[in-house]
């Protein structure tokens, strides 16, 4: 059966540009890229509802974008990630540690159970 | 490639103009070209690529459109913090700028504190007195009313009762016309110490006309004004319930005694109300007390006051209807005085209307053109303060071109510079402005401390938001204008030329002194204008002084008595006062005692018409008119008033003996010309019933009634021992301490009635003292204005000699190198000061002979354009002016010969 597309919430989606971009700068698409590769696909995003994400997470200070070029000679808006987004990573992570290992501690009583 | 962050905004920034849409779209057209890319490596073809992108990306212009947004938001965002940002920037710079200069500094903010002080506290003494709004609903509607005679200078006379009704029935421009009587002294007792306070007998609408309602209570119905009504109801004042009832609620419906009568409490007004142009604390209907305010004519009288056409004693506002204008109600007013006039000849022959707007009635003409005045000197001052901080800004722009050539050359364009000026400029504008702002507050302090006679609503007057925004305006004003003055020098010196001469003596600095000389060419222009001001007001007042009052005020204590109508009927106060001046003639020091009525320039006035016996019924228009005082023998010695003719009144001349009665010089002179009046018979009141009075003697005329009255009134005496008069001022001629005599006086009326107080305790040179007070208030204040002026018009001289000296340095080295005496240089430096002297004094004369016509409403006996008081101006300017440049020229003669070719 193939895997069902998680319904992404907004704060999920800057969860993972943040994450994305702890490796270093990116543009747009290759933050898209880099998304649906590392989750498999599994997170079937649209692809648009990524820029609307990118600019408020800057105007926030989250994260900062300058115009650079690509490897092909494209000039290309190139995003990174600020101290303040960095802050906003770890509290994020930490928040989803916890609430992943509640619904794995939930999910291994309701297996113990069957 | 790694990007530079925040490089890119800059940029942007700088071009000023917003390019989010086209980035926008940029980076999502590239998004879509890369994923286009992606899928036709994974062999799509380029159309279904293209198509597979799209639709994996979503609504394309939805996204496109808010991220637009977004972006547009935050460029917004940015360009506010920036601006604020390099805002501070710039304050900071003129801080550290002006910290360098520190005198410079300092100068031009005190010359524009002082400057904007002055303003701020007049605008406060005219936005309390004359623009606030009268605290009366729709006060535009209110109007006062008086009865004029022309011909008799009578311009606003009080009205009588029965023109009163007929104005009230037939005026239609009304909706409410109502009337007071003039406030009298009454004795409240009963209760803790009896106190004179003063009431005021009011009609029973007069409030609802003022639109004013109670603050506890209720006021009077329209039934309690009427002849006949037994009860006694009495409205107080705030102050009164305060100062003598401790604010108790329960004051209402309790009876007080006034002047020995029962009243009793029914409302307490709200606090500030007051009754405009009436002092009274307590108000009672127009009916309730007697007019105790004729008592040498009440008893003869055929008719009572209120029937009588002749006896004006009634102060009437009106309400107009609501389209109605001031000039329709003036003409109607005026129609049915003339209707009046046609049908009461004699009592309203040839009297008229006059109808003012309640604002101008408090206010007054007088005051109106006094501030008016004061407003327009004072507003000299500033400009006078704005040409010196301009010529200092202007010399300082000298020194500073050199470094604004330097910041230009470095690469900050006009605007920028100009932002770094008008900073410096605000800068000293608020430093201006927070310091002219204290400078009032203590002006207006000062000014309720002095507590100027006639000044009205003085209590209105304070430093309030609308007047600190004036101030503010005037700071920031003056600010802006100093900063843009080295702005303009700056952008028209050459860049080159100021780097090389710092401005001096290039074609530019010639320009700059041109306009400082200028300046102070018109400084001193103003100055000269308010101090011949000042001087004419000076001259007008020391004139006023000189006037014979036609009475000695010398060592006289005056003390006003009102005795109460219930203990003394009829003649009893003969007996008391009688009784009184003959036990304080027994004190110590004493030298003697009398009493008057009304004293002189200190008390109120009162007239009758009289006809002379033997002399044809005079025709209505021309029936003679007097004013009437009441007095005890011995008056005209103590106050050392010329007995001209006949005889004094004595002891005998009481209400037994044949009516008897002296006259002024100026009756005698008027209506007996060439003939001697004593002897002669006159009637009173009504020229044909009433009583008759024989003239006994001629006095010297008095100024009763002001100083500056260069025609005296015709004026009548009566012996107190006849008429029974209850209100007398007792006046005690005394050597040594007039407050220990006071004490004495007090205990003698104690003695003989302990429930009596004393009002006003004054010696007459007080009361004479006071009605100087309005005209020596003018003096001082444009005195003040004029000082000011005058010291700003020397600072301003000096600065310019002083940076003309500096310039000229050089030359003057050479000068003095090729042998030129200190005193030559000396003489010469004062000469160009003088040829600007010259210039301000011919300007500044000129121009006082136009404005001076202008203060003639404040002028005594002095015309506008008296020698005196421009050539003192002159003299005093050029003096200043000498001072100012003194300096500059011995530094000038003091010069090193050496040391100015070695910099050259």
């Amino acid at each position: 059966m193939p895997p069902q597309p998680v319904d992404l919430l907004q704060g999920t989606l800057e969860f993972l540009v943040l994450k994305t971009l702890s490796w270093g700068a990116m543009h747009g698409f290759a933050i898209a890229r880099w998304i649906r590769k590392t989750t498999d696909d599994a997170l079937e995003i649209e692809e648009g509802a990524l820029y609307p994400a990118l600019h408020r997470m800057e105007r926030k200070g989250w994260i900062e974008s300058d115009w650079g070029v690509t490897e092909n000679n494209r000039r290309a808006k190139y995003y990174q990630i600020t101290r303040l987004g960095r802050d906003q990573l770890r509290r994020e992570e930490s928040s989803w540690t916890r609430y992943v290992s509640a619904v794995s501690k939930i999910m291994a009583a309701a297996r113990a159970q069957t | 490639m790694k990007p530079i962050p925040g490089l890119r905004r800059l940029f942007r920034l700088a071009a000023g103009r917003s390019t989010a849409a086209a980035d926008v779209a940029e980076e999502l057209e590239l998004h879509l070209a890369l994923a286009t890319e992606e899928l036709m490596a994974e062999g799509m073809s380029a159309d279904a690529a293209r198509a597979e992108a799209l639709r994996r990306f979503g609504n394309l212009s939805d996204i496109q459109r808010t991220v637009t947004a977004i972006d547009r938001e935050q460029e917004r965002a940015v360009r506010r913090t920036e601006w604020l940002d390099s805002l501070v920037g710039d304050f900071r710079h003129a801080l550290r700028a002006l910290r360098r200069s520190p005198g410079f500094a300092v100068g031009t903010a005190l010359t524009l504190g002082l400057g904007i002080g002055l303003n701020t506290a007049i605008f406060s003494v005219f936005e309390g007195v004359v623009l606030r709004p009268l605290p009366f609903a729709e006060p535009d509607r209110l109007v006062r009313m008086w009865s004029t005679k022309l011909d008799r200078g009578l311009l606003l006379f009080s009205v009588s009762a029965p023109d009163f009704a007929d104005w009230r029935s037939q005026g239609r421009s009304f909706e409410q016309v109502a009337a007071f009587e003039r406030q009298q002294d009454v004795t409240l007792s009963g209760g803790g110490e009896p106190e004179q306070i003063q009431a005021a007998r009011v009609s029973a609408d007069l409030f609802a006309l003022l639109g004013v309602k109670p603050a506890l209570g209720r006021l009077f119905t329209s039934r309690e004004d009427r002849p006949g009504e037994a009860a006694r109801p009495l409205v107080l004042s705030q102050s009164i319930w305060r100062r003598r009832f401790g604010q108790d609620p329960a004051v209402l419906g309790r009876t007080l005694t006034l002047n020995g009568e029962p009243w009793t409490v029914i409302g307490v007004m709200p606090k500030d109300f007051s009754v405009p142009g009436n002092s009274a604390e307590v108000w009672m209907p127009l009916t309730g007390l007697d007019a105790g305010l004729h008592p040498a004519l009440d008893a003869g009288m055929a008719s009572s006051p209120t029937q009588d056409r002749g006896n004006r004693y009634l102060r009437v506002l009106g309400r107009l209807k609501p389209a109605v204008s001031l000039t329709a109600a003036r003409e109607e007013m005026n129609t049915i005085a003339h209707r009046l006039d046609a049908q009461y000849p004699g009592s309203n022959t040839g009297w008229t209307v006059t109808v003012l707007g309640l604002t101008d009635a408090v206010v007054g003409q007088q005051f109106r053109a006094a501030v008016t005045i004061l407003f327009g000197a004072v507003g000299l001052v500033l400009l006078i303060a704005c040409a010196n901080v301009a010529t200092m800004v202007l010399g300082r722009s000298a020194a500073r071109s050199r470094e604004l050539a330097v910041r230009a050359s470095l690469g900050a364009g006009s605007a920028r510079l100009g932002r770094l000026l008008m900073a410096e400029g605000l800068l000293l504008g608020v430093m201006g402005g927070a310091i002219g702002v204290l400078l009032a507050f203590g002006l207006v302090r000062l000014l309720h401390a002095l507590e100027p006679p006639n000044l009205p609503r003085l209590d209105q007057v304070s430093v309030n938001g609308i007047v600190l925004a004036v101030a503010g305006l005037l700071s920031v004003g003056t600010g802006i204008v100093f900063g843009m003055v080295p702005l303009r020098w700056a952008t028209r010196i050459p860049l080159t030329q100021a780097l090389r001469e710092g401005g001096r003596g290039s074609s530019a600095g010639r320009r700059r002194q041109q306009t400082q000389r200028l300046l102070v060419v018109s400084e001193m222009t103003l100055a000269v204008l308010l101090l011949s001001g000042a001087g004419l007001l000076i001259r007008s007042l020391i004139r006023l002084q000189a006037v014979e009052l036609g009475f000695e005020p010398r060592n006289v204590l005056a003390v006003d008595l009102s005795l109460p109508a219930t203990g003394y009927p009829g003649l009893a106060p003969t007996r008391f006062y009688g009784d009184l001046l003959d036990r304080v003639r027994t004190v110590p020091g004493v030298r003697g005692a009398a009493a008057i009525s009304s004293v002189p320039l200190g008390g109120p006035n009162a007239g009758t018409v009289f006809a002379i016996q033997g002399q044809p019924v005079p025709d209505p228009k021309s029936t003679p008119d007097a004013d009437w005082r009441v007095v005890t023998p011995g008056y005209f010695r103590l106050m050392n008033i010329p007995l001209i003719r006949g005889r004094d009144f004595a002891e005998q001349d009481d209400s037994a003996a044949a009516s008897v009665v002296l006259i002024s010089a100026t009756t005698a002179r008027r209506f007996w010309p060439g003939a001697d009046p004593v002897g002669a018979t006159i009637r009173l009141g009504d020229v044909v019933k009433g009583p008759l009075a024989q003239v006994v003697g001629v006095v010297g005329d008095v100024h009763h009634l002001s100083v500056e009255a260069i025609e005296q009134r015709p004026m009548l005496y009566f012996p107190h021992r006849a008429s029974g008069s209850r209100r007398m001022s007792l006046l005690v001629s005394a050597t040594g301490d007039f407050g220990a005599l006071a004490v004495a006086v007090r205990r003698e009326v104690r003695v003989m009635d302990p429930g009596l107080p004393l009002s006003a305790v004054r010696t007459m040179d007080e009361v004479v003292d006071a009605a100087y007070a309005q005209r020596r208030f003018n003096v001082v204040v444009l005195g003040v204005f004029a000082a000011a002026a005058l010291v700003l018009a020397g600072i301003g001289l000096y600065g310019v000699m002083a940076y003309s000296v500096s310039q000229r340095t050089p030359e003057l080295g050479v000068r003095l190198a090729l042998g030129a005496q200190g005193g030559e240089v000396v003489r010469m430096v004062l000469g160009e000061s003088m040829r600007l002297v010259a210039g301000g004094l011919a300007l500044g004369l000129g121009g006082a002979l136009l404005l001076n016509r202008t203060l003639a409403a404040l002028l005594f006996e002095i015309k506008p354009n008296d020698p005196a008081a421009l050539i003192g101006a002159s003299v005093l300017l050029a003096g200043i002016a000498l001072l100012g440049s003194f300096v500059p020229a011995r530094r000038a003669a003091r010069v090193d010969p050496m040391t100015t070719l070695r910099q050259e």
